[in-house]
């Protein structure tokens, strides 16, 4: 086990490096080149002399590999700041990252507890018009624009039951208590992550009921049946188990998925995560920081991908990882 | 089944704990919220600090936070802020071709002293071959005034030596590629050597830019300065020729007692610190080019402070709006200590201190008890961010802030409803159609005027601004009282299009629809960036418009970087639809000025005009407003004739005020308050440090009442 782990970190620093060399080159190369900052260029203040000390000052007259070593050295050495307000540019994405993983492991809360059961229930339902229904019910959740549904749900809490909404807490106000202020945040953390769940729970439903349909189909359950075994027993006990397999691989990858799905939903909610904090640095063409998000962000994919391996060899064992 | 029920329990719990929570919040309240202003803003401002920030959004919180040495009043006139009284006098030299010419000049302005009261001219002194002239009002001699046209007539102006103001860059890197300031003055030298012209004096800027005064005829000095500049990647960032060296000096006297917010008191150190901060390239300061014309500042004592110019620059005065840095905080530290210690929690002189700034949240300040002006009656005001329109709507709804600015869809909804007061000005800028005047379909006047014609802006003001904004007769905003508001515009008369295309030989000969002339199809696409609703608006009535007299349109978005990049700086597109916000100031220099029309200049259309770029230069180089407004008004009729752009229209500012809270009270003087109602000004809501929330008849947020 351990030599495996060894290897797998060791190809996944590879792999790491491997994403931030492609991404720094795919992102520089961008049609629009290098932009200073975006927005200023048609600003009559900043002076072509001004523009060139700000070329000079962010390094764009060195050639791309340079200014990606330069880049890479400043990041781990604490001295990367950011194109946007000079601001240490790991700080920055740091101090967002609390609220980012409120929200990742509330929506990972709300996915698991509901597609779980609604999985369970289609499959155990198969066939009626239970398992029509709820089918019928993910394909909609998926096939709706996530921020269509943020939008519909900001509004129909501001408008029907005039809830605040946005932010991490309501605004203008305090707590007497800290008991208070966490049951705020975590109010507010909820709506965020019921629309990140929404398109997960919709798809982790579908696996569990294929998942667990696949598995009552087994003979082992006739088996089970046979020897007069309770209903309950059989799906819950001896099915249900057979069935996790996938879903355990499948939460090891969903994890990093909230990270990337939450751009556009920060941003209707104006939620102060890492998610706003990319899609404001990808439109101010802020280098740092994008690269500095890829990084955490690619090893919270590739920690959660050797997670899921690891726990699927703990749940099934007839894998041994080697 | 236990599984079944431990199923089930994460769901129940979770929705159980939200309706909770829900019910939790909705009671939760205090009195916080209802005594602090909120306002609500789009954009993150990117940085705190007023002489780095560069979106609109910082300077609207630094307006509560700083001051300035002077602002505007709510007539948009330059008044005092943090200085008392400020005086613009004006120090001019005259050079002669020896002692002689000069004694002989002093003469004859000895003989006509009885005219010096009318010039405003102090005192003369000769010194050598030179006399020194001290005008109590700088705006007295100014190159195209009469004053100097008296002044010269006096001395005689074919015994003066004339001088030429310049200022150069070159390349300051690191390296043997850069070079230092002695280095390229020594270079100057020899080449005015060469050329039979004298340096009289040069004055470092920042490291990339050095002042230039020369004496003689410039002429070929001027030929050769591109050549000899190369060698230092040089080159001429302005040139002006005069008859007189002409030195303007305002001495600002400062406001007693005016402290910090952090309690140390304001000095004049203060602004000569903010001026040297300006320039100094570490910070990477946007207003540097404001400053460019100071050739020194002086702090003689705590409270005067006096600046002296290089040659008459018209908006030197302004420029001293720019709010003061505390020098005992930021004085010797570098670019990283200010962005860690300083831009996101700045110290001000303002009524307002910026105590917390969440970046995508919210800026909360808080008031200064010991404003110079009195402390503010509000606690708080707070600048909510808020990312997205349809969102700032709800939430405005949900009174989660007290002021918006709205969209013209919008508007119409508020004005209707009694809760609110809906506020209108003219906003500060204008959406035009930019042609490229390097286009052979764009070359000729006549086209361009018939195109002109052509588009109903009427319609457009209509549905696209939903009539909250006016054509546009020009690049002047139609308040500033530099503007001929009253300019006619073009009017709507697709027949007098046709009819001018024709007269200029467009034909539809092959029956397309579509004229031609010399083999050309009169077809050309019309570019914007994308993501901006109202830009593809106009596109498309343009596209309709143009279409019915004959002319294909063809459109397409891109985003920013690449727009400009590729399209814009490339000079690579026919028409674009863009907008100018050009603020308070006159100068439109980089805009229209011919030597503006080669990348990465702003005179993306390549409009060259003599005529122009003598008013432009002018304008810069006036003081006093009744020229000034002269000048003004004649170049906004050169360029509205010459149809560089099709001027579409000035849109309103348009807020949207909940109107049972704010009022404005202000001390009386006699030791009681007068209360009016919030007021719109051309400049906007004024005096916030001046509101006060009649804390007794407004609801709670969430529209429940007080106990």
């Amino acid at each position: 086990m351990t030599s495996f782990l060894l290897r797998r970190l060791a190809i996944s620093v590879v792999v790491l490096v491997g994403i931030t060399i492609i991404s720094f080159f795919i992102i520089n190369l961008a049609p629009g080149g290098q932009v200073a900052l975006p927005g200023s260029e048609l600003n009559p203040s900043f002076t072509p002399q001004l523009r060139e000390q700000m070329r000079r000052q962010f390094h764009f007259d060195e050639p791309l590999y340079v200014q990606y070593v330069l880049m890479m050295r400043d990041m781990f050495t604490g001295r990367l700041t950011s194109f946007a307000d000079g601001q240490s540019a790991v700080g920055k994405v740091l101090r967002r990252a609390p609220a980012t993983m409120a929200l990742s492991a509330m929506a990972f809360l709300i996915t698991f507890s509901c597609s779980l059961p609604l999985g369970i229930h289609a499959a155990v339902r198969r066939g009626r018009w239970q398992d029509g229904a709820i089918s019928i019910a993910s394909f909609a959740m998926i096939s709706l624009p996530s921020f269509w549904a943020a939008y519909m749900l900001v509004f129909a809490f501001v408008r029907l039951f005039r809830l605040p909404t946005l932010g991490t807490r309501t605004f203008g106000v305090v707590f007497a208590s800290p008991l208070g202020a966490f049951v705020d945040m975590t109010w507010h953390v909820f709506l965020p992550a019921l629309t990140l769940a929404l398109a997960g729970i919709a798809s982790d439903s579908r696996y569990m009921r294929a998942s667990m349909a696949e598995a009552l189909k087994d003979d082992f359950i006739r088996t089970a049946r046979a020897k007069g075994l309770s209903e309950a027993s059989v799906i819950y006990k001896h099915a249900l188990r057979n069935s996790l397999r996938p879903i355990i691989t499948f939460i090891g990858y969903q994890l990093p998925a909230f990270l990337g799905g939450a751009v556009i939903i920060e941003q209707v909610f104006g939620y102060p995560g890492m998610g706003q904090l990319m899609y404001t640095a990808m439109m101010q063409r802020d280098m740092p920081v994008i690269m500095v998000e890829l990084v955490i962000g690619s090893t919270l994919v590739l920690l959660g991908n050797l997670l899921a391996d690891v726990l699927y060899g703990v749940v099934d064992p007839r894998v041994r990882v080697a | 089944m236990l599984i079944k029920w431990l199923l089930l329990l994460p769901v129940v719990l979770l929705a159980g704990w939200m309706i909770l929570a829900g019910v939790f919040v909705d009671e939760a309240s205090t009195y916080d919220r209802a005594e602090q202003l909120t306002l609500g803003s789009i954009g993150d401002p990117d940085n705190l600090n007023p002489i780095i920030s560069s979106t609109v959004s910082a300077a609207e919180v630094d307006n509560y936070a700083f001051n300035g040495l002077l602002k505007y009043d709510e007539n948009i006139n330059i008044v005092g802020d943090l200085a008392e009284r400020f005086q613009l006098t004006q120090d001019s030299t005259a050079f002669f071709a020896s002692a002689q010419a000069a004694a002989v000049a002093m003469g004859k302005l000895r003989a006509a002293r009885a005219r010096w009261a009318d010039m405003k001219l102090q005192s003369v002194r000769q010194d050598d071959d030179r006399l020194v002239l001290h005008f109590a009002d700088a705006s007295a001699p100014a190159a195209g005034t009469g004053y100097e046209e008296a002044l010269l007539a006096i001395i005689d102006r074919k015994a003066l030596t004339g001088v030429t103001v310049l200022t150069v860059s070159f390349n300051p890197g690191s390296g043997a590629a850069g070079k230092t300031a002695d280095e390229v003055q020594r270079k100057l030298t020899a080449l005015a050597g060469r050329c039979g012209v004298r340096i009289w004096e040069t004055v470092p800027i920042g490291t990339s830019l050095l002042g230039v005064s020369v004496l003689g005829d410039a002429a070929a000095f001027r030929e050769q300065l591109p050549a000899a500049l190369s060698a230092v990647s040089g080159e001429v960032a302005d040139w002006l020729a005069e008859a007189l060296l002409n030195e303007p000096v305002i001495t600002f006297v400062l406001r007693p007692n005016v402290r910090w917010q952090d309690g140390e008191p304001l000095t004049a150190g203060d602004a000569a610190f903010t001026y040297r901060a300006i320039l100094d390239p570490q910070y990477l300061s946007p207003r540097g080019s404001d400053f460019w014309p100071v050739k020194s500042v002086a702090a003689p004592d705590e409270r005067t402070f006096v600046v002296r110019y290089r040659y008459p620059y018209s908006e030197s005065v302004s420029s001293w709006m720019m709010s003061l840095l505390p020098r005992h905080i930021l004085e010797g530290r570098s670019a990283e200590w200010w962005a860690d210690h300083y831009n996101s929690r700045p110290i001000g002189t303002g009524p307002f201190r910026i105590t917390e700034w969440r970046h995508n949240e919210f800026i909360r300040l808080e008031a200064f008890a010991g404003y110079f002006e009195g402390p503010p009656n509000l606690p708080a005001v707070v600048y909510r961010i808020l990312p997205d329109p349809f969102v700032n709507e709800v939430a405005f709804d949900a009174r989660e802030f007290d002021v918006n600015t709205l969209l013209p869809f919008q508007v119409r909804r508020y004005e209707h409803d009694r809760d609110f007061e809906v506020f209108r000005r003219w906003g500060l800028g204008y959406d035009y159609i930019g042609w490229n005047l390097e286009s052979p379909l764009f070359a000729d006047k006549s086209a361009r005027v018939a195109l002109a014609h052509a588009v109903n802006v009427e319609r457009i003001i209509r549905y696209v601004y939903r009539g909250y904004a006016r054509q546009a007769n020009g690049t002047f905003p139609p308040q500033m009282w530099y503007a001929d508001k009253d300019l006619k515009c073009l009017a709507y008369d697709p027949a007098l299009a046709r009819r001018m295309l024709a007269e200029a030989g467009w034909a539809d000969r092959d029956g397309d629809g579509i004229l031609e002339k010399d083999g050309r199809k009169f077809r050309f696409t019309l570019i914007t960036n994308n993501g901006n609703t109202l830009r593809a608006s106009i596109q498309m009535l343009v596209q309709d418009d143009l279409k019915k007299v004959g002319i294909a349109v063809d459109t397409a978005t891109y985003e920013w970087a690449v727009f400009i990049k590729n399209y814009i700086d490339a000079r690579q597109f026919d028409a674009c639809v863009l907008g100018w916000s050009v603020g308070y100031s006159f100068d439109q220099y980089q805009i229209w000025h011919g030597s503006q029309a080669k990348p990465p200049g702003l005179n993306f259309v390549s409009y060259r005009s003599p005529r122009a770029d003598e008013l432009l230069l002018k304008i810069r180089t006036t003081f006093g407003r009744p020229e000034l407004t002269e000048l003004c008004r004649r170049l906004q009729k050169v360029i509205y004739d010459d149809q560089p752009y099709l001027f579409v229209a000035f849109p309103e500012t348009v807020s949207a005020l909940y109107a049972d809270k704010y009022v404005v009270r202000r001390p009386s003087g006699a030791g009681g308050w007068i209360v009016e109602p919030i007021r719109n000004t051309k400049m906007g809501f004024m005096y916030y440090d001046r509101w006060w929330a009649e804390a007794s008849r407004h609801p709670l947020p969430g529209g429940r009442r007080r106990p």
